[in-house]
């Protein structure tokens, strides 16, 4: 008997504590989530409220669509540079968690990147990447080497921007990682080395389960950042060349904001529901899969 | 992991649930792309039901940084003299997704500033008010303005066709391009010897263009390059506007029906010419290579503004960046095609500008009108040239001094180098972008250029059997009918 | 492994070589490590660095080839333009207006995050872990297509032209500061909210006694997010402030500096570099906090 109240009393607490977030999403996200779903089943005028629902038509169009076909597969390149990402973030987290003198300077170093406006770091990328007076293209050269077209060869393009996402991304897991590494345990780590285990036993069996939730967080996190991530794409070449950096989020933009494609709202929605419904799924099997590998320490 | 997959089907049965409600509920037809007179219905607003008073508040959709700001507020000051008991709210918005965002809302501003290619689109669904019922009230007489403007921003709203009919939007400036010469590097090479006195005169000769032929040899001779790239070369020219050839030998890019002009002769020969200017190592090769679809790109600018490009061609309205750089140039025409004929074709090429229209949501277009009157006044056009920006929209202005002669304004731009421009004006063609509705064949047609360019598309003829399907299907998608020429 | 092995607790080495061997490995070890913080900050640094001297520069010394990275003609320009206010651009009240704007609504944005993230980690409650999951979800669609919708809710409640809309929302808690808080909740033993029941606490006694100062590692560094995000926002900005110049934010100030005569790299370089100044010295009081931060040996509390 007391039990039961006890739960109940615990229900009212969760709940209640839950509301303010939830009664946020109603009040700003839920209307225009909504109003946008609707729309992706319709054909909307804007300027005289007429409305027609076309059902799946907006979406069987995105399916043919060549173009919105490239930009996922563009997509799924840059989700292959998410693992490198994590792996860098980690990596440089651990260097920064050694106990070196003067390791504060180099945390705010390696954190620049992310304090400083998007907008003009990619600016200063897209001179990085210049082929003609860019600094890797000077590198190159002075080292005797071909300079490479980095956003102008369809085959490079893609990958250059991978690599500037890792530049400009890595500051916020560097941090969390930083955070949880510090706060794994001490006790795991002594008993280890009393055991005699070496250092790769110790990263793989103590530090990388420790650090797990905050792994999760992260892959999540980057999974949905990386297909969100559209301004960079947006200034530093536009989807060019050829399409080759054309990102779904980019093209759905194109497509509802510029006369490129005849400032098409209502079939951009449609695209955009599907994108989201690609981004659930992954997230959907990151959640699926922690169950096996993320340990929550108690 | 039970809880997980059925969480999962429930989302995939909602979803399923959703298409079958939608579908079931399919009905009317589709709101329709417009088109040839038949079954188009203009949704848009008649201006006369909106007048609104003639005193109040108008609000004004400006852009720019705070030097075009304070410009903006000049103006708006000399209209509110004008007009006593119109007070004019500046609203800023630099970028056209916002300016979109606020027309759907209907919370845009009264008069709005719209961009060559962004026009179509509009005026077809609607967001946009006509202004040719108060221009036929008032007998307002458009004949100063440049004649194809006036064809540009206007929409057939009967017949559902471009380039005549009702009157939408008049000009804030007529954007032109010709060709910035590097007045330093020009004599230096004639110093050295590379240009005789023949090629001299060609490159110095601000009223006569020069034929393409001429144009590749002297930009050849103007061409420093550094065998050992330790340094950097110095260019004759940037890539040719291949428009302007085309448009120059009587043909092009699009066949008399609006499809892709896949036999065209002269189409082959502008663009292997261009591929031979920018191929390193081709023995025309005096061009930095660049992505074909950015018609201002920044990388080429830059050059050309740290004396590595001699000749370059470039718009009007970068005097001012030209002159804030202090750099020392003139301008020449855009050279000419020898037709088979033997005569010469004309020095042409694409306009592109900023009009004021009234915005659907508008309930004070008396004001509005006022508005946009003076902002296209003599006196609109005199205020706004103190920065040099552009060629103005009234054909009657380029022979008062301060446009004619830029440099009594403070421009580097000389008396002949303006008047190249004001050529260029007279015969100007719009800008393929702007053409239709959307943009989207040109911008897949450039696309694939680039990669020509490049080198990854091998031959010409591979380079049309590659886009001309998806260039005649986005010429289909949107509405050929719409094509302005 | 990287904690350091001066401080492991080992039988004496029972020869002098072996300890030597050891010392050396120690060195060789820390010369690695500062040769890849080295490496890695340089690499880093590296665009951080071309911003900062291209601030210095004369126009035309920007695009010159090879990159110049000292300046030949150190110039002040940039900066003198950028502060000098006018009635159009005046970076001072863009910074007040950016702080008044960001951090009230990120603190209690991040306090109501972790009040659900405490419930989504350590209280039951049925659908719990659904509910979860659903707000992961939202985070997946793509912002800008609810841009137009959120634009007209906003033009409704007549909030464009204001603050508001730029900082609500953001009070009720978001999905991504709720994950990460939970994630790390629920590393905290439940022995001690246990051990807290027993003393006759209740759930909002518990969390504001035990769960937040030992989660303010994760609130700072969700402030700092929060923090960042916000002030260097300019889309949103961009949207909803088109009118007064009073109320824009200092990004916008910074880009109006632009004008006919083109983009101003070296302004907007300086621009940026001025605009990294105070979330910098946030980051460096902030890393204090949480990276030194509180280790777990309190379960026997």
């Amino acid at each position: 008997m007391k039990g039961s109240s006890i739960k109940k009393k615990d229900y009212l607490a969760g709940y209640l504590f839950i509301a303010p977030p939830i009664i946020g999403f109603m009040l700003f996200s839920l209307i225009p989530i909504v109003f946008s779903l609707v729309l992706s089943f319709s054909e909307y005028d804007f300027f005289t409220g007429e409305i027609n629902l076309i059902g799946f038509e907006g979406y069987a169009r995105a399916i043919e669509d060549e173009l919105f076909f490239k930009s996922l597969g563009n997509i799924c390149i840059a989700l292959g540079g998410v693992l490198l990402q994590i792996a860098v973030m980690l990596g440089v987290a651990l260097l920064l968690t050694a106990k070196v003198k003067g390791v504060t300077f180099f945390r705010a170093l390696f954190f620049i990147p992310s304090l400083c406006s998007s907008v003009a770091v990619t600016l200063v990328w897209k001179w990085v990447y210049n082929y003609d007076f860019g600094i890797l293209n000077g590198l190159l050269t002075s080292l005797g080497l071909d300079k490479v077209g980095w956003l102008i060869d369809t085959k490079v393009a893609m990958i250059s921007m991978i690599i500037q996402g890792i530049w400009m991304g890595i500051g916020g897991g560097m941090v969390m990682y930083i955070a949880g590494l510090k706060n794994a345990p001490r006790q795991y780590y002594e008993a280890a080395e009393i055991d005699g285990a070496n250092a790769f036993q110790r990263f793989f069996h103590i530090t990388l389960p420790c650090v797990s939730p905050t792994t999760f967080y992260i892959l999540v996190t980057t999974i949905i950042g990386t297909v969100s991530d559209f301004a960079r794409y947006k200034l530093m070449n536009n989807g060019g060349p050829d399409y080759s950096t054309l990102t779904p989020v980019l093209y759905i933009y194109q497509t509802a904001f510029t006369s490129q494609y005849g400032y098409d709202y209502t079939y951009a929605t449609a695209m955009s529901w599907l994108t989201g419904l690609f981004i659930i799924v992954l997230v959907a099997a990151t959640f699926i899969s922690s169950k096996r590998w993320v340990h929550y320490s108690v | 992991m039970k809880k997980s997959i059925k969480f999962l089907s429930i989302l995939c049965s909602l979803v399923m649930l959703f298409s079958v409600a939608a579908c079931s509920t399919n009905n009317g037809d589709s709101t329709g792309t417009g088109g040839s007179g038949s079954g188009f219905k203009y949704k848009g607003l008649n201006i006369m039901d909106n007048l609104g008073s003639t005193t109040g508040t108008v609000s004004f959709h400006v852009g720019g940084g705070q030097v075009e700001l304070q410009l903006w507020d000049k103006l708006i000051a000399g209209f509110e003299k004008q007009n006593p008991g119109i007070k004019v709210e500046k609203v800023t918005i630099n970028d056209m997704d916002v300016l979109y965002t606020q027309l759907l809302s209907g919370t845009a501003p009264d008069v709005i500033q719209m961009e060559s290619p962004d026009f179509g689109s509009w005026a077809k669904a609607g967001a946009l008010q006509s202004v040719q019922p108060l221009v036929e009230r008032d007998n307002f007489d458009t004949s100063d303005y440049w004649p194809q403007l006036i064809k540009m921003y206007s929409f057939d709203t009967q017949a559902g066709v471009r380039g005549g009919g009702d009157l939408f939007a008049l000009p804030k400036d007529m954007g032109v391009n010709g060709i910035f010469v590097n007045r330093k590097l020009v004599n230096a090479a004639k110093e050295r010897g590379d240009l005789t006195e023949e090629e001299y005169k060609l490159v110095t000769d601000q009223v006569n263009p020069m034929t393409y032929e001429q144009y590749l040899n002297v930009a050849k001779k103007l061409t420093i390059l550094d065998p050992n790239n330790s340094e950097y070369n110095i260019y004759g020219t940037n890539r040719v506007y291949w428009e302007s050839y085309v448009w120059s030998a009587g043909d092009d890019i699009l066949t008399e029906d609006y499809q892709l002009n896949t036999e065209s002769e002269v189409l082959k020969e502008v663009f292997e010419y261009s591929k031979a200017m920018v191929t390193e190592g081709s023995e025309d090769y005096c061009a930095p290579y660049t992505p074909a679809s950015s018609a201002s790109s920044q990388d080429e600018m830059s050059m050309f503004m740290t004396d590595r490009i001699a000749m370059y061609w470039s718009g009007r309205w970068l005097v001012p960046n030209y002159d804030a750089a202090n750099m020392d140039y003139y301008c020449i025409p855009m050279p000419v095609v020898v037709k088979e004929d033997g005569t010469k074709g004309e020095s042409v090429g694409w306009f592109y500008n900023i009009v004021y229209g009234v915005s659907r949501n508008c309930k004070n277009g008396e004001m509005a009108w006022k508005l946009i009157q003076y902002l296209t006044s003599l006196e609109g056009y005199r205020i706004m040239n103190e920065l040099n920006y552009n060629v103005p929209g009234r054909m009657s202005l380029i022979t008062e001094e301060a446009f004619a002669n830029p440099q009594t304004n403070g421009s580097v731009l000389d008396e002949a180098s303006a008047n190249v421009f004001f050529n260029m004006a007279k015969t100007a063609r719009i800008n393929n972008a702007a053409r239709l509705t959307s943009s989207n064949w040109i911008e897949t047609f450039e696309s694939k250029l680039s990669l020509y360019f490049t080198g990854e598309i091998a031959s010409y003829e591979a380079l049309m059997t590659s886009v001309s399907k998806q260039v005649n299907a986005a010429i289909k998608k949107s509405d050929p009918q719409l094509f302005v020429n | 492994m990287f904690k350091g092995t001066n401080n492991t607790l080992q039988a004496l080495p029972n020869n002098l070589s072996e300890q030597r061997k050891r010392k050396i490995k120690r060195i060789l070890y820390k010369i690695f490590l500062y040769a890849m913080l080295v490496l890695g900050g340089f690499i880093f640094l590296l665009p951080f660095l071309w911003m900062l001297s291209t601030s210095f520069k004369e126009y035309k010394e920007i695009f010159t080839v090879p990159i110049s990275w000292i300046p030949k003609t150190w110039t002040l320009k940039n900066y003198e333009e950028l502060f000098a206010a006018s009635e159009y651009v005046n970076l001072w009240i863009g910074f007040r207006n950016t702080i008044i704007m960001v951090v009230p609504s990120t603190i209690v944005g991040v306090l109501t995050a972790a009040l659900a993230a405490f419930s989504f980690a350590k209280i039951q409650f049925p659908g719990r872990d659904k509910i979860f999951f659903g707000f992961v979800a939202t985070m997946a669609i793509p912002g800008i297509i609810t841009m137009i919708p959120s634009y007209m809710l906003y033009n409704k409640l007549h909030w464009t032209n204001t603050w508001l809309p730029l900082m609500v929302p953001g009070m009720f808690g978001g999905a991504s500061a709720i994950f990460f808080t939970r994630q790390f909740m629920l590393g905290i033993p439940s022995s001690l909210e246990e051990a807290a029941k027993v003393d006759g606490m209740g759930w909002w006694g518990i969390f504001w006694k035990i769960e937040v100062p030992l989660s303010m590692p994760v609130l700072i560094t969700n402030f700092m997010f929060g923090f960042l995000g916000g002030y260097n926002d300019y889309t949103g900005p961009m949207l909803y402030l088109t009118g007064k110049m009073e109320l824009k934010t200092l990004q916008q100030m910074i880009s109006m500096l632009n004008d006919t005569a083109g983009t101003k790299w070296g302004v907007q370089m300086a621009g940026a570099c001025i605009a990294t100044l105070p979330t910098l010295f946030l980051y460096l009081f902030a890393q204090r906090y949480f990276v030194e931060g509180i280790s777990f040996s309190g379960v026997k509390e």
